[in-house]
């Protein structure tokens, strides 16, 4: 058990202090920075259904349409009381959260499985990408509408970069928020223990007096949260803001490979995935735009038949496999597996 | 501690309880017997909230109505069960298992620290402090049973319900156990209701025995009486004729 | 004002819309009853039906043997797809299986989408040239008309197999208990197949009357599957009469509702008529 205050601490700061220097050497590249930036988005979107997916055994696919709704209530909110949108995105969040707890509450209270959630939250994804480009008034339709919010631009000129750079250190900040509370929350809090009894055995774990719906009502929104802010700050990345930006294909078909990727419960997994996925992205951008679909279709045929715990933790296997080739017929590998514990 | 009147449950048309009562004292350890389909684990299941009775069911548990209440609130008043196929958390160390019984299983809200020192507690109680940081799947049935019975104990229960915990286990397993219970209620002052198969396992160890049959109690009374009753004769003739 | 004949001339389109929904609803149930897969690509095969067959008219074929060889094309792509993919997902069990088949059909359809956008990025239409036939005061167009006559034929032949022939029957035995099946020595595979490759045929009808009716892009692949997903909450996810009757009345539902709040809202009481059943009705969706 770790006794310190949050586990893998030091880790986290290693890892945001190398987000921190990635930009350094392509500040000039709009392009790179944006595909940082997409990484860091995508790893946000994928944090958010580790938690929930991964640790709460609640398949989520409406991710792009309530980070839809986050986007624009965040804009919405600003604009209707002429506030600054570092207001409305706290309601935005605050919104989702209340939205995903619910889905959540009911679905735990009706005792659905994990294939019944799937498939309410799908449609919940439907209602909202027709709504976006039904409610004209409030959403401008399929056109939307600019969204150059938080006024980074003059950050970056007072700092003299690029607006994006900005934007990309705005999105590692949350980020890392995320990350934190990731680590508090699944490993060194009784949220944790909780979450795990409840993903392994419902019934034992509410025979220990757990009380599920409450833990899965947590785990909701908190998702709905993160959810909320990933969606802002993709509208934001894009400066402008449409339906198409979030819809299933867009956000939670990729956020899904992304974690499968880099490797479901894995703290790092969403941040690995999103590397991998986004490398592939841009790798792709140049030499084959047009079969960007297609080979995400045919990746998420492979993960989920062949790579279900992840790529590294494949690659992990793989390269154990090789030792005990190497180690010439070891039978006693189980052996000091036990005398480890 | 644990007064039930009427107990009754349905599913469909098919009635699995049909009006049982019971009582369990403090420091009582009463067993639960009877044929194959009985309605034993139907009980358990409706004592601690898995199923809802029917309607004039009623249930007190330390004279707090438990009918209404769900699972997880039934355990945190005190009254924790284990399962006839055994349900640990496989993924999860004996530890965090032990620990997930004191953490949740208690009303209080307790520190980390002392839900630790509980659970460290609780698996010595079992004997298994050992085995802490394996995972829990990896332990062999009997110790997986052992470890299920750890987790209720690191919650400080009143009562706990077991449900088969003898089966598949040899008869020094088997009288081991049977030692555990035995220690539970003197050591710990947990009362037991017992639901067994293996007669050898209560026999020594039951103050009382209850006998259910098409979910119907049909006797009640000491080992030694319910031993040379003639109905629960006559329910595992009719039953395990073979 | 509307006038009784434009609520009669609605009714008519609705039920043509709701007989797409009807064949999408069955295809999707019977290859859930059978095998549990949810197949999330059913959208696809209704597209890809539709486009073979708009594309061999363009390429001068009369309109009925490029029908016929859009939905034969369609069958053949189902084999392919049961022997491959679903050979794959049918190694594992229970609920692990239910949730491969849902991500290895959504892999599929976005593989199928991502792959047509390139080769047949236009909008198709088949369009039947049939002249508006009138009833008494209504006008009904005659695409809506064959619709729905075309449907009614193909469910009641589907019926009449399921229910009088001998593969028919074992196909509902298997629905009903896969031991049972086995035992009086069925090949639960081999019908899985048969079936799956007769839903992909039912699915392609959809997409084909569908593009007879407006037109059909790949973009409606995914469009014509949550139709499908739709219908199959709110009848049932394992009844087959279920899914003809949920599709008819969502159909007429739909268009009604176009006709007087709008295209978006009418797509929104779809959906929201499927939460509703979900939240309601859990269990039909349950195994």
């Amino acid at each position: 058990m770790n006794t310190d205050r949050l586990p893998g601490a030091r880790s986290l700061a290693l890892v945001g202090i190398l987000f921190v220097i990635a930009p350094l050497p392509v500040l000039g590249s709009g392009y790179y920075i944006g595909v940082l930036s997409r990484i860091l988005l995508f790893a946000l979107f994928a944090l958010a259904l580790n938690i929930v997916f991964g640790h709460n055994d609640q398949l989520f696919l409406f991710m792009g349409g309530l980070g839809g709704v986050g986007a624009y209530t965040t804009a919405l909110v600003a604009d209707s009381f002429g506030v600054t949108p570092w207001i409305g995105l706290p309601v935005a969040a605050l919104l989702c959260g209340v939205i995903a707890m619910s889905v959540s509450w009911v679905s735990a209270r009706r005792r659905f499985t994990v294939i019944l959630i799937s498939i309410l939250t799908l449609n919940l994804q439907l209602v909202f990408s027709e709504a976006f480009i039904g409610a004209r008034d409030l959403t401008g339709g399929s056109t939307g509408f600019p969204y150059e919010l938080f006024s980074l631009s003059g950050v970056a000129d007072a700092v003299g970069v690029p607006t994006a750079v900005v934007l990309y250190y705005l999105i590692l900040a949350f980020l890392l928020a995320g990350m934190v509370l990731y680590l508090w929350l699944i490993k060194s809090s009784r949220y944790g223990i909780a979450f795990e009894a409840i993903r392994e055995d419902e019934l034992a774990a509410e025979s220990i007096g757990i009380d599920v719906v409450r833990y899965k009502a947590i785990a909701g929104f908190i998702a709905g949260v993160l959810i909320a802010i990933a969606g802002t700050l993709l509208a934001r990345e894009a400066s402008y803001i449409t339906p198409s930006i979030f819809t299933f294909l867009a956000v939670d078909v990729i956020a899904l490979i992304v974690l499968i990727v880099g490797g479901i419960r894995r703290t790092y997994g969403p941040i690995v995935g999103a590397i991998i996925v986004e490398v592939i992205e841009a790798a792709l951008g140049t030499y084959a735009a047009n079969w960007r679909t297609a080979i995400f279709g045919g990746l998420l045929i492979i993960l989920f038949l062949y790579f279900r715990s992840g790529v590294i933790v494949a690659a992990e296997d793989l390269l154990e496999d090789w030792d005990i080739s190497l180690g010439g017929g070891n039978g006693g590998t189980p052996t000091e597996a036990d005398a480890e514990s | 501690m644990l007064k039930a009147a009427n107990i009754r449950k349905k599913f469909g048309g098919l009635v699995a309880i049909d009006g049982v009562d019971l009582e369990i004292g403090r420091g009582e350890i009463v067993a639960l017997i009877g044929p194959n389909g009985a309605g034993k684990t139907t009980l358990f299941n409706t004592i601690t909230g898995v199923l809802d009775p029917e309607e004039d069911t009623e249930i007190t548990f330390n004279g707090e109505d438990i009918v209404a209440l769900d699972t997880h609130e039934i355990a945190r008043s005190g009254l924790l069960r284990t399962f006839q196929i055994v349900r640990v958390f496989g993924e999860m160390t004996v530890f965090e298992n032990a620990l997930a019984g004191a953490l949740f299983g208690s009303d209080e809200s307790i520190s980390q620290e002392e839900a630790e020192e509980r659970a460290r507690e609780a698996l010595a109680f079992v004997g298994l402090e050992e085995k802490a940081e394996m995972e829990a799947g990896n332990l062999p049935i009997a110790q997986q049973k052992q470890l299920e019975l750890a987790r209720t104990v690191a919650s400080d229960p009143d009562l706990v319900l077991l449900d088969e915990i003898a089966s598949g286990l040899t008869p020094g397993e088997i009288s081991e156990l049977s030692n555990t219970i035995r220690r539970l209620r003197d050591e710990r002052g947990i009362s037991v209701f017992w639901i067994e198969h293996i007669m050898d396992a209560i026999m020594g160890t039951a103050d009382r025995i209850i006998v259910l049959k098409s979910g119907r109690k049909i006797a009640e009374g000491t080992p030694e009486e319910i031993q040379n009753d003639e109905a629960v004769a006559e329910a595992y003739l009719g039953e395990d004729h073979s | 004002m509307v006038t009784v004949s434009t609520l009669a001339a609605l009714a008519v389109d609705g039920l043509a819309f709701g007989a797409s929904l009807a064949l999408l609803g069955v295809g999707i149930t019977l290859v859930y009853g059978l095998g549990e897969v949810l197949n999330l690509a059913i959208g696809a095969f209704a597209v890809i039906a539709a486009i073979t067959a708009a594309l061999l008219v363009d390429g001068g074929m009369s309109l009925p043997i490029a029908i016929l060889a859009g939905l034969a094309f369609v069958g053949v792509f189902g084999l392919l797809v049961d022997r491959t993919l679903l050979s794959l997902v049918y190694r594992s069990e229970g609920e692990e299986r239910i949730l491969l088949g849902i991500f290895t059909t959504l892999g599929l359809t976005v593989l199928l989408e991502g792959i047509m956008v390139n080769y047949v990025s236009s909008r198709y239409s088949l369009p039947l040239n049939i002249s508006p036939i009138d009833v008494g005061a209504t006008v009904v167009t005659g695409t809506s008309a064959v619709s729905i006559v075309v449907t009614a034929v193909i469910i009641a032949v589907l019926f009449l197999f399921l229910n009088r022939t001998f593969l028919g029957k074992a196909t509902r035995t298997i629905f009903q208990d896969e031991r049972g099946a086995r035992l009086v020595g069925i090949d639960p595979r081999k019908l899985r197949t048969l079936v799956f490759v007769l839903s992909a045929v039912v699915a392609g009808l959809a997409g084909i009357l569908a593009a007879a009716r407006s037109n059909v892009s790949v973009a409606n692949s995914f469009q014509f599957t949550t139709f499908a997903l739709i219908v199959s909450i709110v009848g049932g996810i394992r009844s087959l009469v279920g899914a003809v009757v949920a599709g008819l009345v969502l159909g007429l539902i739909n268009t009604y509702a176009n006709f007087f709040v709008g295209s978006y809202f009418a797509t929104i009481i779809l959906f929201g008529a499927a939460i509703v059943f979900l939240l309601v009705r859990p269990e039909v969706m349950s195994s």
